[in-house]
């Protein structure tokens, strides 16, 4: 129905109509395009519409081919031969321009695959910029009254999902919560486990999402609905088209019908085999419940209101039942574009990311430009020479062209080579969480885009070089005075690579101080050596907290049996859970949060969390006796300074405790986080249903022991492998990696270019003061002398590019700190440090042309011209 | 101007369509028309190069039009003038003086 046509072909033949009747050509095939999609399908219709732009466009070029072809083409031919021979003569020269073209142009095939499929392409929703995440946003501390201070943001608690999908909005034509869970398939073959989206059903509008097959979820309460994901359907059920008629799955012990099949948009929510409904039982519902901030709430902004509208109206509605509800005093609320609540955190990456792309591309053209101005001059001879045998400026230009095209082209083709290949690894050292990174890929659009840069850069680079060559005749002494203007404005361009470079290189190791100090903080735990699983435990076996409890004690202690220190866990550090629990340590006073985790009582020695005072849990500690609690001396050191808190009974939620210990405080979100208040409460008191398992010994070492365990204990549990727990930590590292990476890798790059400018500068200039140096040796200046000299120039523009680049370093100080965080990139060490290597490298850049000049047989010269 | 070249196989074709749509050709129309006769899918870009070089020949006359119907749209209309008509005319006889007598040995297969 609503098949468009291509959008490359339609800009293809757009450029090649003739300007008059553009638009009437075009509206001309869009007619006949609706047409062929009626009665021949969309497919077939944009085929069409292909051939009829690449004809159009051979229709058009038709004239000037047959002239080109009728006249000059054995010209054109004898030309390219000729460029192509030339190239080989001097594969040097040739080399460079690929090399540094090609760099310059993958870097920026890549950065722009990356940016374009990543942050720029519009989300896949219908009108994107409506789809809105809510947030509550939590009040400031007391005391730190600052407006401009940022707000935490948090997610919503069933109540208040509840609340909002009851209000009556008028900016907001749809609210739907989203959670996760992994619910178990029953079936004759046995359980497995699927993951579940559970969803409010307005989410398949918000977010556009037609079903495949049969249907969206409906409303009814009460209907035991899935609806499954496309890639489940075809693994799990064959893509039977039949399922939606009938079939039934039963997930978490209840019945569901299959209703539809659907396709979930790239980027959000995320991948998963099941959708099912969310639906709230009294138990969440309870004012108690409304601090349990952890689902993802999407909303739908009205056309006729704007998005700032509708984070007015979602902060009123909070703050109205802040009036009613202790949970939300003081609390308020806020709507959030989703495409850039999802970028959020890259953002400053991705920014960074473009912009060096771009800058290296101008770098490698600048660099390319300056390869193609030396060469220029050395070809002046050649020039006179074949003027002078009759060739016309016509066929010079076209030869010039000819050589320029073919540089570009082969650059373009190697960069796209290098770019395909590139951007494998590049995805890998993305983060996994940033959105849609697996849809990047170099498109055929960059690819094209690309190819035609590349041509363009090449053929610009070239014209520039002939331009320059064009007024100069080969006037013998007076080249290095001819050539004068392009060495002023090369010199230019390589202090501000020298520049660049600086930037760079000190920006790069700032960021890796900063990760060799947050490496340096101390996590309150030990994750080197622990393997981890996660343990859910479903069905009516353990309905009872009594069953609960068995079945945890009776998987710490066979493994203990095995010889393995194991513990179990609801809310490890770095994890990626957050369960903030509210307390009161008198009963007067107001509710505070702090992280809560159940723990069995190997916890704190196989984690290595220390003991600071007082006792850790024991099998004493069970239903029944004193209710206790170890607290975190975060915790302490806020409630009970100076005193001990040992014995004291503080209220968590509703149930007074006995504080029996204090230790170690360790950080949940990462080393930059402050350390959050915790407190521990042992699992024979409150048996959850899921926990981590935590063994100490090397994955390799205890897997099979604990699969074994696993299998005796309960086979239909599905319990995942053990992996290492370090790798929470270095996933919290990745991001930071990656842009440590990134401005690494251009630091190198553009410490390569500068290099190689500045080599290439000096070289000509060398070249063209040949005669000048040799007149000088011969009357008797000394090697060193001519030596020191060129060296000196080539130093000098060095020590400008340095001054420059930190000038510009300590300016964007406040910028990087913004891009990248609270980064702390001001350590003295490292300009020096970089001064020192792009001090080196610029030396030996300006020493190799300078030893050529005094190798030079000044007789030898001096007959040369 | 044109009056003593002969036309191209592929004016010929367009001219053709035009004098079979009458005066509501455009370049959309022409395309449809030579599809639905012939079978050829012609490229439309290159109906309109035809279309202006026979213009600037002045066998054939535009004007802008707008399509009836829904979408209204401006169009580009061509219409058969009468050097075209005559330069058709003399093509057709072209071919068939050369026609003439070979439809025997067509029949048989082309002589090489």
């Amino acid at each position: 129905m609503n098949a468009r046509p291509p959008r490359l072909a339609r800009i293809l033949a757009r450029l090649v109509s003739a300007s008059d009747d553009r638009e009437l050509l075009l509206a001309d095939l869009d007619e006949r395009f609706e047409e062929i999609v009626r009665v021949r399908g969309a497919d077939t219709a944009r085929r069409w519409y292909w051939s009829q732009a690449l004809r159009g466009t051979h229709a058009r070029l038709r004239p000037d081919l047959d002239l080109l072809s009728r006249r000059s083409w054995e010209g054109t031919m004898g030309d390219f031969r000729q460029s192509v021979r030339s190239l080989l003569r001097h594969p040097l020269y040739s080399l460079g321009v690929v090399g540094t073209l090609s760099v310059g142009l993958a870097s920026a095939a890549a950065v722009g695959s990356m940016a374009w499929h990543v942050w720029l392409a519009p989300m896949p929703f219908p009108d994107p910029d409506r789809v809105v995440r809510l947030f509550e946003l939590e009040p400031p501390p007391e005391g730190t009254r600052d407006a401009s201070a940022e707000l935490t943001r948090w997610r919503l608690s069933p109540p208040l999902i509840q609340d909002l999908r009851d209000t009556e909005w008028s900016t907001v034509d749809a609210v739907a919560g989203v959670t996760r869970d992994v619910l178990d398939w029953s079936r004759d073959e046995g359980t497995s486990r699927t993951s579940a989206l559970v969803v409010s059903p307005e989410l398949f509008d918000i977010l556009g999402i037609a079903p495949m097959l049969g249907r969206a979820l409906s409303n009814d309460e009460q209907a035991g609905e899935v609806v499954l994901t496309e890639p489940f359907w075809r693994s799990a059920f064959g893509g039977d088209p039949g399922v939606v008629m009938g079939r039934s799955m039963i997930l978490g012990g209840e019945s569901h019908a299959v209703v539809g099949v659907v396709r979930l948009p790239a980027g959000y929510p995320g991948d998963a085999d099941v959708i099912v409904r969310m639906a709230f039982d009294a138990e969440q519902l309870v004012e108690g419940m409304r601090g349990a901030r952890y689902l993802d709430v999407l909303a739908r902004v009205d056309p006729a209101y704007d998005l700032a509208e509708a984070s007015a109206e979602m902060n009123r509605i909070v703050v109205a039942l802040g009036e009613r509800f202790p949970n939300h005093r003081g609390w308020g609320g806020e709507a959030v574009r989703l495409s850039d609540e999802l970028l959020r955190p890259y953002r400053g990456v991705l920014g960074l990311l473009l912009a060096s792309g771009v800058v290296f591309l101008l770098l490698a053209i600048v660099n390319v430009a300056g390869l193609v101005a030396a060469r220029t001059v050395e070809c002046r001879p050649e020039r006179a020479i074949r003027m002078a045998l009759g060739a016309s400026e016509r066929r010079l230009l076209r030869g010039s062209s000819i050589e320029s095209l073919l540089l570009g082209a082969v650059s373009g083709a190697v960069a796209l080579f290098f770019a395909y290949w590139m951007l494998g690894p590049l995805r890998t050292l993305v983060p996994a969480e940033v959105p849609r990174v697996e849809e990047v890929h170099l498109s055929a659009g960059i690819a094209a885009a690309i190819l035609m840069l590349a041509l363009f850069s090449g053929w610009g680079v070239g014209g520039l070089g002939y331009f320059l060559s064009r007024g100069a005749t080969p006037a013998i002494g007076r080249s290095a005075a001819a050539a004068s203007p392009p060495v002023a404005g090369r010199s230019v361009l390589v202090a501000g690579q020298v520049a660049l470079t600086v930037l760079l290189a000190t920006t790069g190791g700032g960021i890796l101080r900063h990760m060799v100090e947050l490496r340096r903080v101390d996590m309150g735990f030990e994750p080197e050596g622990v393997a981890y699983s996660q343990v859910t435990l479903v069905g009516d076996r353990y309905s009872t907290p009594e069953s609960k409890r068995v079945l945890w004690g009776d998987l710490l202690g066979r493994l203990e049996a095995r010889g393995l220190d194991a513990a179990i866990s609801t809310n490890s550090p770095m994890a990626g859970s957050n369960m903030p629990w509210g307390y009161r340590v008198d009963p007067t006073s107001e509710q505070a949060w702090a992280q809560y985790h159940v723990v069995s009582t190997g916890y704190f020695r196989v984690m290595g969390i220390e003991l600071v005072e007082g006792r850790t849990f024991t099998p004493d500690d069970r239903e029944g006796s004193e209710p206790v609690l170890v607290i975190s001396e975060v915790l302490a050191r806020a409630h009970f300074p100076g005193e001990t808190s040992i014995g004291r009974v503080i209220d968590v939620v509703g149930a007074p405790k006995t504080i029996v210990g204090v230790v170690r405080a360790t950080r949940h979100r990462g080393p930059e986080e402050v350390p959050p208040e915790e407190f521990y409460v042992p699992f024979g008191q409150d048996p959850w249903g899921f926990a981590q398992v935590l063994v100490r010994g090397e994955p390799a070492g205890v897997a099979a022991a604990f699969a074994e365990v696993v299998k005796e204990l309960d086979p239909s549990l599905g319990v995942p492998p053990l992996a290492p727990y370090t790798r929470f930590v270095s996933e919290w590292y990745a991001a930071l990696r990656l842009q440590l990476i990134i401005v690494g890798v251009f630091a190198a790059v553009g410490t390569a270019l500068a290099t190689l400018g500045l080599y290439s500068l000096v070289a000509y200039k060398v070249n063209s003061r040949r005669r000048e140096i040799g007149v000088r040796m011969a009357l008797g200046a000394s090697e060193v002398r001519v030596f020191s000299d060129v060296v000196r120039q080539g130093v000098s523009l060095a020590v400008a590019g340095m001054i420059l680049g930190f000038t510009a370093w300590y300016l964007s100080l406040p910028l990087t700190r913004g891009l990248l965080g609270e980064v702390d990139v001001s350590d003295p060490w490292i300009p020096v440090a970089v001064a020192g290597l792009v001090g080196f490298v610029t030396l030996l850049a300006s020493a190799l042309p300078a030893r050529s000049s005094v190798s030079v047989d000044p007789a030898v010269t001096l007959r040369s011209n | 101007m044109g009056g003593r070249e002969y036309l191209g196989e592929f004016e010929l074709v367009v001219l053709l369509a035009l004098a079979r749509l009458g005066d509501d050709a455009y370049g959309a129309s022409i395309h449809s028309e030579i599809l639905e006769a012939t079978g050829r899918d012609v490229s439309i870009p290159a109906v309109y190069v035809t279309l202006k070089r026979m213009d600037r020949k002045g066998l054939v006359a535009s004007s802008l039009g707008q399509r009836t119907g829904s979408s209204g749209r401006a169009t580009r209309n061509y219409r058969l003038l009468p050097e075209g008509r005559e330069a058709m005319s003399r093509s057709r006889a072209l071919l068939e003086g050369l026609w003439r007598g070979l439809d025997q040995p067509l029949a048989k297969g082309v002589p090489q």
